[in-house]
């Protein structure tokens, strides 16, 4: 026999089901349509060019919300104490989010510029801190992908290779350190 | 870096002072330079131009800052002459913290002076208290920085003893221009460290404070003056 009781509580449970299920798809629906600005979506969306690393230090939601937070609490480790880890490290950002066309997180379509202006935040963090990943460090690009790199002097190269060395701004006096 | 090996467990100059990237600056190092002026060659000025290379200023434009500067200092009497360069000396008892209004000026753990340039407001208060001489102030915008060495127009700047350079285990950008030019003027090194290389010479050798009668207890020390 069915009891009243039971039969409700089936359908409130079918019902949770195809709820969830509606929310899942329309979810992945606005997931879908938020990635880059799509014509026909009626707000337009920062777009940012592709940086070189794959995987954010934390998820990026949180990211989203509270970089500013964690790089400003970071900042006050690095210069009172001297604690240069490398999470929230804002050379890490730069190295990870710089654009593989310009080598940089600024220009319209820079990874942090990008993002401020949509949100009319100012960024000052550039006007003391540089815009590119450190002239040492080596890059790995895309297989067979051109990548332009400029000199100082502004002069671009053209290289045809898996990895490079970046040849900007020689920062270290002699090669006894480091 | 882990110094220059010579011989099977004889370096150059000891430099195994590299901490933990999650250590903080600890009181128990207190860095510091002794500067021997008698190794130091008059018209040489490679420890200036490394300055600059390291830490992005070429001296080129007239409102450049100056961390490091060469003086030339000459006794009329005896005609004796002497070269020696000079920045900020890295006071125990900094004047430029004591007036600073923000608490942009401070001194780290390990006796490092350096300007927070996040709080600094550009006043200048702090270069007028330097008896040293030793701050700057950045007139212009600048770009290309290093990205070691965040630099900006509106703050005021000095001698940063190379401190991300440190923190890594190395040493200042000038003394290792000065080795390189073979003139091995300037030594760095950890004062409070009894078996360092700077502590026995001060322990030893008639080394003095610029302005020592300020009681500034300063980091940098000079030999020969
Ligand atoms: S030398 Fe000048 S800038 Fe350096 S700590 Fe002393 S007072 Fe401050
Ligand atoms: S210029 Fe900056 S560091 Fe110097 S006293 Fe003023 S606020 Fe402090």
């Amino acid at each position: 026999m069915f009891s009243l009781a039971k039969l409700r509580e089936m359908l409130t449970w079918r019902r949770g089901v195809v709820l969830t299920a509606l929310l899942a798809i329309s979810a992945v629906a606005v997931a879908a349509s938020d990635e880059f600005a799509s014509s026909s979506s009626r707000v337009a969306k920062p777009v940012y060019a592709e940086g070189k690393g794959d995987k954010c230090v934390k998820e990026e939601s949180y990211m989203r919300r509270h970089h500013m937070n964690e790089l400003k609490h970071h900042r006050n480790e690095t210069m009172r104490k001297g604690i240069r880890t490398s999470q929230f490290s804002l050379q890490g950002c730069i190295d990870c989010h710089a654009d593989k066309k310009t080598n940089s997180v600024l220009g319209k379509d820079g990874f942090c510029q990008s993002c401020h202006s949509y949100a009319a935040v100012k960024l000052d963090c550039f006007e003391c801190h540089a815009s590119k990943p450190k002239a040492s460090k080596v890059i790995k690009a895309m297989p067979n992908q051109s990548v332009q790199t400029g000199t100082e002097s502004g002069i671009a190269t053209e290289l045809q290779l898996n990895t490079y060395t970046e040849t900007v701004e020689p920062n270290t006096t002699s090669g006894a350190s480091k | 870096m882990a110094g220059l090996a010579i011989a099977p467990g004889v370096t150059l100059f000891d430099l195994a002072h590299g901490r933990a990237p999650e250590e903080a600056a600890s009181s128990k190092v207190r860095w510091g330079m002794l500067i021997d002026s008698g190794k130091c060659a008059t018209g040489c000025d490679d420890c200036v131009a490394a300055c600059g290379k390291e830490n992005g200023f070429t001296g080129s434009r007239e409102t450049d800052s100056q961390w490091i500067r060469k003086v030339e200092i000459k006794d009329l009497r005896s005609g004796q002459s002497h070269s020696l360069p000079m920045m900020c000396q890295h006071c125990e008892h900094p004047p430029c913290v004591d007036v600073c209004p923000t608490g942009a000026s401070f001194k780290r753990a390990d006796g490092i002076v350096l300007v927070d340039r996040h709080i600094c407001i550009g006043c200048r208060y702090c270069m007028m208290a330097c008896p040293y001489k030793a701050r700057s102030f950045v007139h212009e915008e600048l770009h290309d920085q290093n990205p070691d060495v965040p630099r900006g127009k509106g703050c005021v700047e000095s001698c940063t003893l190379c401190v991300h350079r440190v923190d890594n285990g190395g040493q200042p950008a000038c003394a290792d221009a000065c080795a390189g030019a073979g003139h091995n003027a300037i030594l760095f090194g950890d004062l409070n460290d009894p078996s360092s290389e700077i502590s026995k010479r001060v322990a030893t050798l008639a080394t003095t404070q610029v302005r020592a009668d300020l009681g500034l207890n300063v980091g940098v020390r000079y030999q020969g003056l």
